[in-house]
């Protein structure tokens, strides 16, 4: 006896076995005693299974909603909402860090601004001043055009009717301004005050638009934070509800 | 109880309509995971977790047996349950001699009789046969449990195990000879109607 013929007792006490197959088993089950023997002791085994008390299930297997992994119907409103929160904030950090960043930089980059917008205020009122000096104030005193070459620089004090101390600088408008005043003081308080007050509007005029750009990002911050926050509590509250609703 | 309906609308979602499916089965799926575990905590545990993978993947359901399908996810929950326990084996207990050698085979501790606690157990015949049944391997074990305990027939146990249907055939039968020698040791239990049906019948 081998193991197909354990397979085919199995087979046949299961009625699996075609008809061909179970006569030509029971033939040999009639003159193979040991044949026989195996298959009392099969069928033994699959009676004691088959016979072994059924244990009954301690308590229901039932599932809860939260073993099932369900969740409560959510409003149609609440991805909407939930997606807000989540844009929302992620502007908020960008706009706040931004911002955080931009007021922390100017400390080292606003001086290099600051001179460059003054010399470049200076040499605005200076062209300005340039332009509403007199031409004969210009021809009278020549030399302010070539400063820099001492020999020219000579003849024209010689030749200048006025005086000024003339200071050789690299401002040439300057001394413009100061032959100027030698000459015609009412053309000189004009050509005086007309740089100051160049010089001051440019100023008045840059700081308003400075604090505008400091305080619009805050702005956008404070708004973005405000959007979070709402839809954040609506989001919230929506889940809250429609848990109650649902138990 | 319409089982195709209550199928149908459990697979839509209808956590009642699965229930009712749960309180129908859970007797043989828990009586099948005792069988194959062969510890009842351990059974428990399996069953909750065979019905609550069997709600989430019911959509994989396409119609046949409702319950060989059930079995097929308590087998697989058992079977999950059997390699953990591999994984974690226990350590053996290693006595040491005088000189503070470890015995690996200390005879004085192997005691060929069982306990009085599992004397007790398998003076009944239940016991007995789980015994015996988890002194099987675990496939011979499965299939013998689908086939025989549970009444599937070798195509369901074959949909149920997902192995072919000839190697189901061969398991089964190799099985109950195991089981059936493994039986001889507990003569004295089997009822006079089974001594006389498998012996001397």
């Amino acid at each position: 006896m081998n193991r197909r013929d354990i397979e085919l007792l199995s087979a046949y006490l299961d009625g699996q076995l075609n008809a061909v197959d179970s006569a030509r088993l029971e033939a040999r089950l009639n003159t193979d005693p040991e044949l026989d023997s195996a298959l009392r002791s099969l069928r033994t085994a699959r009676s004691v299974l088959q016979k072994l008390p059924s244990r009954k299930a301690p308590h229901n297997f039932t599932l809860t909603r939260q073993m099932a992994g369900l969740k409560p119907p959510m409003p149609r409103a609440y991805p909407f909402f939930r997606l807000a929160t989540v844009f929302a904030s992620i502007l908020f950090l960008v706009s706040f860090a931004s911002t955080a960043l931009s007021s922390t930089m100017p400390m080292g980059a606003a001086a290099p601004m600051s001179e460059f917008s003054a010399d470049s205020a200076n040499q605005e009122s200076a062209d300005m001043a340039m332009e509403s000096a007199p031409m004969e104030a210009m021809e009278e005193a020549p030399a302010a055009a070539f400063m820099e070459d001492p020999s020219l620089a000579a003849p024209a004090q010689s030749m200048g009717t006025a005086t000024p101390q003339i200071v050789i600088t690299e401002d040439g408008a300057r001394i413009a301004v100061e032959a100027t005043s030698n000459l015609n003081a009412g053309e000189a308080e004009t050509s005086k005050t007309a740089p100051s007050e160049e010089l001051t509007a440019p100023e008045t005029a840059a700081h308003p638009k400075t604090q505008k750009e400091a305080a619009s990002p805050y702005q956008w911050a404070l708004i973005f934070f405000i959007i979070s926050l709402s839809s954040g509590i609506a989001t919230w509250a929506m889940k809250i509800s429609a848990r109650k609703k649902w138990r | 109880m319409d089982e195709t309906a209550l199928i149908t609308s459990a697979q839509q979602g209808d956590l009642n309509a699965f229930n009712t499916l749960v309180l129908h089965y859970q007797d043989a799926v828990f009586n099948t995971a005792v069988r194959i575990l062969g510890d009842d905590d351990k059974a428990q545990d399996a069953s909750q977790e065979a019905f609550i993978s069997a709600f989430q993947s019911l959509r994989s359901f396409r119609g046949g047996s409702f319950k060989a399908w059930l079995l097929r996810t308590v087998t697989n929950a058992c079977l999950d349950e059997l390699r953990r326990k591999k994984r974690r084996p226990t350590t053996p207990l290693e006595p040491e001699t005088n000189d503070g050698d470890e015995v690996e085979s200390p005879k004085w501790l192997a005691d060929p009789n069982l306990t009085p606690a599992q004397q007790a157990e398998a003076d009944e015949l239940e016991h007995a046969i789980q015994h015996c049944l988890d002194a099987l391997p675990t496939e011979f074990r499965t299939a013998v449990v689908l086939a025989d305990v549970q009444g599937l027939d070798y195509s369901e146990v074959a949909q149920a195990i997902r192995v072919p249907l000839g190697t189901i055939k061969s398991r089964i039968a190799r099985a109950r000879l195991k089981l059936r020698e493994c039986l001889r040791s507990f003569e004295e239990l089997l009822p006079a109607a089974f001594r006389l049906d498998g012996e001397n019948a």
